[in-house]
């Protein structure tokens, strides 16, 4: 190997930058070249020099030139900025991920509770909840599927309200979101039923109880639900048999 | 980080004072993230304490002072247009650096100031190719000749071995720092810092020779 080739390596060599078994090939060169031992010698005084210029200082005028400047274009484009983000901006700067999770628990923790509200007056609401109202003398006997409270069993037979219905309907038929059901023998009083929010309806939250003994037995009525879309056009009717449990 | 100026050191014991960050190693990244709130104040201390950096390194990369002013202008403006993108505990000077050798490009390629001979060209054409003189290059140069000569030199070297040399030779960076910075790996550092070392040698020694 002849020195031309040793000179890349000497130039890092005398900034330490040569791996060790680099520098151990070069040292081993050097022991032995002259030649090369004498541009070490010119490569560090060279780079004394060049290093020097690291300490060289720069009048503190120049650097009050440029932040000066900055700072104008700073305060220049601070108040050229909406005043919603002046307030924003100490926020966003802020931002941490941790905040992020919270606010996106929060997020889903409200749409929760948003659809838990807006399920729970679906069950006392007839606005766009599936109706179900059974005629006269066809209310259903089954003790858990009673709307009425105790003091309210000796009334006379009524068309059952819409929560009991709706319960009916959970339990039965799955209708459509947008359908209504309609007792077959209530028409066109059906339509009243449908519409006519159930007169007591505070006793839809109050706990089910058992039927009193001294309704008489009925016959098993046969309930008619009609399916009543968006589209008047469409009625869809539904005949379900009941059966009926007396104790 | 020192400044180069005695009112710079001031002011940046005055900002520390002002802002009540803390006295740790780093007060930096607090009032990046008071300026990411809107708080000008906090930036200023952040252009003190690390303009020495930007406008020597880009001093050194550009030649000229006035180049080097808009140039370091230019990285604080990008530094405070893209504040909100610098993410809290990442090393914040080599990423200055990163900036300012950008800029500093794109500075110099606007104004296409090209040397009118590069080192390339005078090691090519056989000019110093001269026998090195014994001389001692310390000795006969006087202390404003001597960096008169390194910053013609630096201005002659190819923009990426310049660029190399500066930072690992002049700001005292490590080939593995430099090649963060620059993009390139470490073995691309070493061969353009070694380049450029004998380039800026040999350019020296000829600039001797004529003087004498």
């Amino acid at each position: 190997m002849n020195c031309n080739s040793f000179e890349e390596s000497i130039a890092l060599y005398v900034e330490g930058d040569l791996d060790p078994s680099r520098t151990k090939n070069v040292e081993l060169h050097l022991q032995s070249c002259t030649s090369c031992q004498r541009f070490v010698k010119e490569l560090e005084a060279s780079q004394a020099i060049v290093k020097d210029l690291a300490a060289e200082s720069l009048d503190p005028a120049s650097f009050n030139i440029v932040r000066q400047r900055v700072m104008q274009e700073v305060n220049r484009r601070q108040a050229a900025r909406p005043v919603w983000w002046r307030f924003l901006s100490p926020m966003v700067a802020q931002w941490r991920p941790a905040w992020g999770a919270a606010l996106a628990a929060l997020v889903v923790l409200g749409f929760l509770l948003q659809w838990q509200l807006w399920r729970k007056p679906a069950g006392s609401d007839n606005s766009d909840a599936p109706a179900v109202a059974s005629a006269p003398g066809h209310r259903k006997q089954s003790p858990d599927t009673d709307p009425l409270s105790p003091s309210e069993k000796s009334d006379p037979p009524q068309p059952l309200g819409e929560p009991a219905a709706r319960q009916f309907a959970k339990r039965h038929v799955s209708p459509a979101p947008h359908d209504v059901l309609v007792p077959a023998e209530a028409q066109p009083d059906a339509v009243a039923a449908e519409v006519e929010p159930p007169v007591e309806q505070g006793s839809n939250l109050e706990p089910e109880a058992p039927p009193p003994s001294d309704i008489a037995p009925e016959p098993a009525p046969s309930l008619v639900i009609k399916l009543v879309t968006d589209d008047p056009n469409i009625v869809i009717v539904w005949l379900v048999d009941q059966e009926v449990h007396h104790n | 980080m020192a400044t180069a100026s005695g009112e710079g050191i001031l002011m940046i014991e005055d900002a520390r004072l002002d802002s009540g960050a803390p006295t740790d190693n780093d007060p930096t990244a607090v009032w990046l993230r008071q300026a990411k709130a809107g708080d000008a104040s906090a930036f200023e201390k952040i252009i003190v304490l690390h303009q020495r950096q930007v406008l020597t390194t880009s001093l050194r990369l550009l030649g000229d002072l006035k180049d080097a002013q808009d140039a370091a202008q230019e990285v604080f403006l990008r530094l405070y247009k893209y504040l909100h993108r610098f993410q809290d505990g990442r090393e914040f000077p080599p990423w200055l650096y990163r900036v300012t050798v950008n800029v500093c490009r794109d500075v110099q390629r606007r104004r296409q100031r090209t040397a009118t001979l590069s080192l390339d060209d005078l090691v090519e054409s056989g000019e110093m190719r001269e026998p090195a003189s014994s001389t001692d290059l310390e000795a006969e140069l006087t202390l404003a000749e001597k960096r008169g000569f390194v910053k013609e030199a630096l201005k002659r070297l190819p923009e990426k071995e310049r660029a190399a040399v500066v930072l690992r030779d002049i700001e005292g960076l490590s080939t593995r720092e430099v090649a963060g910075i620059l993009g390139s790996s470490e073995v691309t550092v070493r061969s353009q810092v070694s380049s450029a070392r004998m380039k800026m040698k040999l350019f020296l020694e000829r600039r001797l020779k004529r003087r004498s």
